[in-house]
């Protein structure tokens, strides 16, 4: 597998486990508006996923092994959607930040000259302007309540730290993308918490900054998985294909 | 916490400023949910003749790049 497509099989693993999280969590919406927007999301998050798989794997045996044959050592989905969501604010601000940082590598891909890879990109990301859209309409939601305020900062602090650590290190080999132009994991990653800055600043928000001597998280690093551990076990329960008779 | 109508969160949002009901071609039309029968729908509700309809919401837009 190329580098390129190395990077697409995390984000496709990262809708995967996205999709799940929202087809789990969907009963805990607050409204009628929750509902149809979790649903929605989680339809569109295993449409990418799946997309994805058939692009890196057109052939049927392939695709069947890469979607539903794999162990969890071998998923590469986000280390950020890894812990399950404590409470709603944490529900919302994990979807963002995992949708926000997923779109940053992928609007890398937007100029490739791979054609197919490009419209995976830009598809990706026509559904991420509105996911986001929702995430941050809820933001200024709990914005106004002091506690609920309280619970989304605490969030943000905890899982940003494992959404910029997903950008992997700023040496050449280590970057994104190894082609010309490809910018590496640290720019993309500065270019990710300007974004999240963006929306949430303005709402009184703190994005902090990333934490003195580098990563602080345990484990180490695996650039073609982007993770530094495996899935764990009660995650992998919960997203592996139960059913593989039903697949088509 | 109780999330407001998505008619109020979303009615400014430039997105959806210029969309027009299908049936009466009312511009006075409002974000009923963001998420309408189906993934790719917004669900609108139009003040002048009193329907609902869907709006696709994929016009081409993405967010912010972070690879600037």
């Amino acid at each position: 597998m190329t580098d390129v497509n190395d990077d697409l099989l995390c984000v496709a693993d990262t809708k995967l486990v996205l999709g799940n999280w929202f087809a789990e969590c969907v009963m805990n919406g607050r409204s009628l508006p929750d509902f149809a927007a979790m649903l929605g999301m989680c339809t569109a998050s295993y449409g990418q996923a799946r997309a994805i798989y058939q692009h890196l794997a057109p052939g049927q045996e392939a695709y069947a092994e890469l979607e539903r044959g794999r162990g969890p050592a071998e998923i590469r989905s986000m280390q950020l959607l890894d812990v399950p969501p404590q409470n709603w604010e944490d529900l919302v601000m994990a979807a963002y930040l995992a949708e926000q940082s997923s779109w940053a590598l992928m609007s890398s891909l937007l100029a490739t000259d791979d054609r197919a890879v490009a419209a995976i990109a830009r598809k990706i990301g026509e559904e991420a302007y509105f996911h986001l859209k929702y995430a941050t309409g809820w933001f200024k939601v709990i914005a106004s309540d002091v506690e609920g305020a309280e619970r989304l900062q605490d969030s943000l602090a905890r899982r940003i730290v494992l959404a910029r650590d997903w950008f992997g290190a700023d040496d050449p080999g280590g970057g994104v993308m190894p082609r010309e132009g490809a910018m590496g994991g640290r720019a993309l990653a500065d270019g990710f918490i300007r974004n999240v800055e963006r929306d949430l600043a303005p709402l009184g928000f703190q994005v902090p900054s990333e934490p003195a001597g580098g990563h602080a998280i345990a484990g180490s690093w695996d650039q073609t998985r982007r993770r530094r551990d495996d899935l764990p076990a009660g995650l992998f329960e919960v997203i592996r294909f139960k059913n593989p008779e039903y697949a088509h | 916490m109780d999330r407001p109508p998505d008619r109020h969160l979303f009615a400014r949002d430039p997105d959806f400023a210029q969309v027009t009901c299908p049936a009466c071609e009312s511009g006075n039309t409002e974000v009923q949910s963001l998420t309408g029968s189906s993934a790719s729908e917004v669900l609108f509700f139009c003040r002048n003749c009193r329907s609902c309809f869907n709006w696709i919401k994929w016009q081409h837009q993405l967010p912010p790049s972070a690879a600037v």
